[in-house]
Order: structure tokens, then sequence, then C-alpha cells
């Protein structure tokens, strides 16, 4: 315990970050924005009568607005603070010296966490003060405000390791700065849509457990307990439960991402990986389907969340296939060396078709088994959804294969995007589709997309095969 | 001390090293010479653990990096062509952050730390900013570190490069201390005369491929098998030349305002030259052997073709 607390990086970053002039900016800025929040709810709050129960209903929404900032600020914050950690040390040429010392990578990630961690808790306390003066409204009790601030923390732990886990796999500080964000804003907008049944609906919780604001809301307005079959269980326990896993999925991914010269021998962060997303799908399911059983109609949800999640990681899944040694491999038969298992095992979990294709493969399992809907209506989503996950892949591949960086990427995906929302609304407008299944599997969006994906694809192996020609 | 069987390592299709054999002994310092660019860093960083060869074996101290990293990690010190430092630190909390990675204990890390320091000559700066050190001192504080752990082989890679000739003897100044404290060390150049005085044996790498390794004195001998003489003189050089070619000596080659010749006969015989040529009234500034170099050994041996 004391070694896990003495880390050397943890000091070192400590020292270089407390003699830097960042902090000292920070700190104001973000008391400056909390309190302009709590002079408006106290400003509002002036009427003539002494009035309790709307005064604490002030205090309640107050507060839970505090928490929503902090955690978007904050989460700004501890986005860009993990992003940087790895690239910075590659960007100075530190990282090689800090490699040969004895600390094993466990403890490099570590090291870079709970730093993090300790300027985020920092800055959240600091700010304890301007909560405090919710108190003077009534009605809060002190678990009001402690309990909330530890539930962001344990999301702001889980933020941090993704960032980290984005800067060991960027080369530059900058493209880990924009990814991360891009997977941090994805991320907030599922949870919060996720979430945001969950708040009328006292027993909905489903796939929302995982929403720091949702755990928070229930502290605040109404402690109420979860059904999970039989038990009613209290809604923090799965919460806590499941960011610790995440955490240690992430952090037993770094130790992989970082230890490249035996990359395909840790197999604790793959397996932890897939059996937490079924956890969690399951979980969610269940939830969902004791509250109001799932119907077939309930489907089209579900797959449209997946749908959205899939596709905002699907660039990663696709960047992280390649190895150097694959290079010459790929270049005679790439979709074959892409969707084998060596390859698979070779790269970290969440990249990797294969595990998609498992991933999806499991979850319908779940549904199955979870709910009362037809083994025949979930493989029918799933279908749909893997059709189009493949077209996606081919055109990542393609990026891949004739030399794109991460950038290139991106932005091709961003620009993908929007040109086949643009295409399936033009399409679509007006016209009725018995289901969202129809509408994704007749859409000529997907037509499209395979046609140019393959075109794409074609024509990169071609030119990846004749530059490894001119190679040998 | 440091073992390599045919270690090759390829990029793609590209040979960066191919099939090196290198024995290097214990308290040996091994100078590692080639052109930019022939697989000098590559096969310093397959020694340090950092790359894995493709093929062949590598042991150090009878460890094989590939099977054990960390204990290879533990007696090697490594310090890289190209490094950065933490601006932010002082120079002891530098030095501090790396003992303390390499487990020393926190009580015996401050000694530990001024002996280091007294040893690069960093004494003075124990509190200043790793910010306001010259490059220099950056240099010097990066081989601190990489010997605070006290290892029994150096892997410098390139340690005087871009570095003023006083900074240059500096470096030059405390690899021989090391050498009194009978370390391995493996140091690498492209810059050759700064190897000369205190490698015990040298190798030249070219292409991925050990061109030649040995003693320095043994590769001398191995390539030219006569020696050079420079003579210089007051007088004409044409009249030398004709007068030493009537001595029976034809490779002589101008250079300048004197002479350089080759012959391959002995002391006595070359005295004797020297003699004839005072004796002709020849006003003789100059007369001695020319060491061959470093550099000219590698000029001579490589051909100027970069992997």
């Amino acid at each position: 315990m004391k070694d896990f607390f003495l880390n050397p990086l943890f000091i070192k970053q400590l020292r270089e970050e407390m003699r830097s002039r960042k902090i000292f900016f920070l700190v104001p800025v973000y008391i400056a924005i909390l309190s302009s929040i709590a002079m408006v709810a106290v400003g509002s709050n002036s009427s003539t009568s002494f009035d309790p129960v709307s005064m604490s209903n002030n205090a309640r929404t107050t507060l839970f607005a505090f928490v929503i900032a902090v955690s978007i600020l904050l989460g700004l914050i501890a986005l860009i603070l993990g992003a940087a950690s790895f690239t910075t040390e590659r960007e100075r040429a530190t990282y090689e010296l800090l490699e040969l010392t004895p600390l094993t990578y466990t403890q490099l990630v570590l090291g870079k966490f709970l730093h993090a961690i300790t300027i985020i808790a920092l800055i959240l306390f600091s700010s304890l003060p301007v909560f405090s003066t919710l108190f003077f409204m009534g009605g809060l009790t002190y678990m009001d405000l402690i309990l909330p601030v530890f539930y962001l923390v344990i999301f702001f732990s889980v933020v941090i390791l993704g960032a980290i886990c984005i800067s060991i796999g960027s080369s530059r500080t900058l493209i880990s700065i924009i990814l991360s964000l891009i997977l941090g804003f994805v991320a907030y907008v599922v949870l919060a849509i996720g979430g945001s049944d969950a708040f009328r609906e006292p027993a909905s919780m489903g796939f929302a457990i995982l929403s720091p604001w949702l755990v928070c809301y229930r502290q605040i307005f109404a402690p109420i307990s979860i059904k999970l079959l039989t038990l009613s269980v209290p809604v923090w326990i799965p919460y806590v439960i499941f960011y610790s896993l995440l955490a240690l999925l992430l952090l037993s991914w770094g130790h992989n991402a970082l230890d490249t010269r035996k990359l395909q021998r840790n197999s604790r962060a793959r397996i932890l990986g897939l059996l937490l997303l079924n956890l969690y799908a399951a979980t969610g399911i269940l939830c969902v389907n004791f509250y109001r059983p799932v119907s077939a109609k309930d489907m089209e949800d579900i797959y449209q969340v997946l749908m959205m999640s899939l596709m905002a990681t699907l660039p990663f899944f696709a960047i992280g296939v390649f190895t150097e040694q694959d290079e010459k491999l790929f270049g005679m038969k790439p979709l074959l060396q892409a969707f084998n298992f060596k390859n698979l095992f070779r790269n970290h979990p969440a990249t990797g078709p294969l595990f998609l294709i498992f991933l999806v493969l499991t979850i319908s399992l779940n549904l199955i088994l979870c709910t009362g809907v037809p083994a025949r209506t979930v493989f029918g989503f799933m279908f749909v959804l893997l059709l189009w996950i493949f077209p996606w892949l081919l055109l990542f591949m393609a990026m891949r294969l004739s030399g794109l960086q991460a950038r290139g990427i991106i932005v091709s995906y961003v620009l993908g995007m929007l040109l086949l929302t643009l295409t399936s609304t033009f399409y679509h407008s007006g016209k009725s589709a018995s289901s969202i299944f129809d509408f994704y599997l007749i859409s000529p969006s997907l037509v499209l997309l395979y046609a140019v994906s393959l075109s794409f694809f074609a024509i990169a192996s071609l030119r990846a095969r004749k530059r490894l020609r001119a190679l040998a | 001390m440091i073992v390599l069987e045919q270690v090759t390592k390829t990029y793609g299709n590209l040979k960066a090293v191919h099939s090196l054999d290198l024995h290097i002994k214990q308290g040996e310092i091994f100078g590692f010479i080639g052109p930019n660019g022939a697989g000098k860093t590559t096969t310093i960083k397959m020694l340090a653990t950092l790359l894995r060869p493709t093929s062949g074996r590598i042991r150090i101290a009878g460890i094989d990096p590939e099977e054990e990293p960390e204990a290879v990690r533990r007696i090697i010190g490594y310090m890289p062509d190209h490094f950065g430092v933490y601006p932010d630190l002082a120079v002891w909390e530098y030095l501090d952050f790396f003992g303390a990675a390499y487990q020393i204990p926190a009580s015996k890390r401050p000694g530990l730390i001024d002996d280091v320091l007294e040893l690069t000559d960093l004494t003075v700066k124990k509190y200043d900013l790793v910010e306001a050190l010259s490059r220099g001192m950056k240099q010097r504080l990066c081989l601190a570190k990489t010997l605070l752990h006290d290892p029994a082989v150096l892997l410098l890679d390139e340690p005087a490069s871009g570095l003023d000739p006083r900074a240059r003897v500096e470096i030059r100044e405390l690899l021989k201390e090391l050498k009194k404290m009978k370390k391995t060390i493996l140091i690498s150049s492209h810059i050759l005369p700064e190897l000369s005085d205190f490698c015990t044996s040298i190798g030249i790498i070219e292409r991925g491929e050990l061109v030649v390794a040995g003693s320095i004195a043994d590769i001398e001998a191995r390539i030219t098998q006569s020696r050079v003489y420079r003579v210089s003189t007051l007088d004409s050089i044409d009249a030398v030349e004709s007068f030493l070619n009537t001595l029976g000596i034809d490779q002589i080659q101008r250079n300048g305002h004197f002479l350089e010749f080759t012959c391959n006969k002995t002391d006595e015989d070359i005295a004797a030259i020297l003699q004839a040529l005072v004796q002709q009234s020849f006003r003789v500034t100059a007369f001695m052997p020319v060491t061959a170099n470093l550099e000219d050994l590698f000029m001579k041996i490589t051909k100027g073709e970069v992997a």
C-alpha cells in the first residue's frame, strides 16, 4: 500500500505540476464559474415570503446543477491531463529512460493516474466552500454533498484512465487530446441519453446504471433502490462495482499497450473486457425487462444505442488492427489477416474486429436469455448491425493500408458519417418504413457505403502491394 | 559480458542489422563505429531490451534480454543518443526520481546522488533546475542518472554528439574515470578520434554488418601493411622527392609543403634515410611516422555507403 502511494512517477509528476503555473490559473477560473452558478441560485430565491420547502428544493436543484457543471468542467480537465500523460513523455524523449527503469508498466500507468486524480481531487475539494453555501437554504444533509463528490471522483478515475489509454496509443499530444475529447463527448452523450428515462421512472434504470448524474440525482432527490431480479439494490452498489471493474480493465489494457515487446502474452484484459461488457449489457437488459418486459419494439432502441456506440468506437478497432510485422502479410491478403485469431490476440481487447463480432453475438445472446423477445428478431437486428459494421471496417483498413494516419482516419470518418446521415434523411423523408429494421436494411446508404468502401479497399490493397513489391 | 550471435533486425524489408556477431569481455571498452544509419542505435536498443531482434541470440551477463528484460534492465545503464529531461525538476530531484524508480532505498539515495554528482562534476548545480543546465551539463546529468544504480554494463549511444570541444573533453575524462571503475562499456560514435584514446577495442559497422572488430592496433596492422612517414623541409620539395626516389622509395605523396612516403622498411632503414637527407644538406624541419588514426581506418574500411 505504501509503495502504491509512493510511486516515484507520481511524486515526480506532482513536483512538476506544482511548479507549473497552469494549476494556479485553473483553480480560480473553476471556482469563479461555480460561484456564478451559486450566485444565480441564491439570487433567484429572493422571494418576500420565507418558504422552507421551496428553498430546500432550490438547494437540491442547485446542487444537481453543480454536479453537472463539475462533471463537465473537471471532466474536460481530467481528459486533457490523461491524454497528455504518455505522449508528452514521448515528445520530450523521456519515455525510453522511464521504460528502462524497473518500474512495471502497471506502475507507470498508476503513477500517471494518481497524479491526474490528485489534481482533480484537489480542485474538487477546493470548491467545497462554494458548495457549502447551499446549506444556508436548508434541507440538505452532509451526505448529499459528500456522496456525489465520491461518485464523481470514481467517474473521473475512469475518464482519466481512458484518456491515458488513448495517450498510450497515440504518437502526438494534440491527436491524443482531440481523440479523447471526441470519445469523451460521445461517452457523455450516450450516458445522458441512456439515463434520461430513468430520471422520470424510478425503476427504469437499465443501461443508465453507469450514469454518474443519475446516481447523484438519486442521492440528492430520492434515494430509491433498483430492482435486480427479486433483490432491491441501492443504485450506487452496481455503479461502484462497475466503475471499479472498468478501471481495472483500463489499467491492464494500458499495461498491455505499453508492453510493446510482448503484446500477445497478456490475455487478462481481453477476457475481462468481454466479460465486463456482457455483464453491463445483461444487467441493463435485466433491469429494463423487470420494470416492463422488453418487446420486439424496444429492440429498436437497443439497436440504436448499440449502433451509435459501435460506430463511435470503430475507428479505434480498426486503428489497432495492424502491427508493424503484419504490413507485409496485409499487402497480400488483408481481410484474411485482419479477421484471424492470431492478429486478434496480438492486439489489445478493444481492437480486433473479431472481438467486435464476439461482442455483438454475446449481446444478442444476453437479449435472448434475459427477455422474452424471440431469437429470430434479436439475430435479425444483430445481423443488420454486422452488415453495417463490415463496410466501415473495410474503409478503415483501406485507409490504414494506404498509409493514412489516425487524424486522416478520424476526419474521413466524421465526413463519412455526415454524408450517410444526409443521404438517409433525403431518401427516407416522407416515406414510412414498418420498423427501424427495414429502415436500415433497405437503406441505399448501406449500398453506397459498401460500394465506396470496397473500391477504396481494392485501390489501397493494390497500392500497398505495389509499394511492398518496390521495397522487395 | 555482452554476446551477440547472428543477430538480425529487419524493419519490413529493410535489414537494419544483419547477422551481427560480437563478444565483449568484462571490463572492456568497446567503441562501436559506423556512419549514420549503419545500425548502431538499433543494435544498442536491442541490447537495452527496447527492441526485439528478428532472429539471433543476445546475452548480457548470461541473461537473455528477450526472456528476462527486467533482469537485464537492472544491470545495464543506457544513455540514448537523443534524450529528454524534466525541465521543472531540480537536479537532485531528477536523480532522486530515477533512484526511487530503480528501487534504491530512500535512506541511501542522498549519499548516492552526491557521489554521482561528484563524479560528473555537477555538485555545484545540485539545487538548480534542470532547465537551467547547458547541453553538456544535461549530457553529464543523464550519465549521472545512468550510473545511479551502479550498472555493470554501460551502453552509451553517441554520448558526445552535439557538444562543444570543451564539453567533449569533459565527457572523455569522465569515461576514463569509468574505465578505472572496471565497467564494461559499449560506446558508439560516428566521430572517430574521440574514441581512440580510451577504447580497448573497436568494431566498425556498415549497412548493418560488422565490417571489422578487434583492438585498434590489430585492425591497424590488418589494414596497413606498411607505415607512412612525413618529411618537411625548408628547401624545395621537388628536390627532396627526387632524392627519395634515388633511395628506392616510390610511394610518395605531395601534401602542400611536406611529403608523405610509404614504405615497409625497418627502423634502421628509416634512420638511414634521415641521415642521408641531412647529409645532402636538406634543412629538415620534421621527420616523423604518421599514426593511422581511427578516421583513416574508418575511411579505408567503409565505402561510404549507408544502409
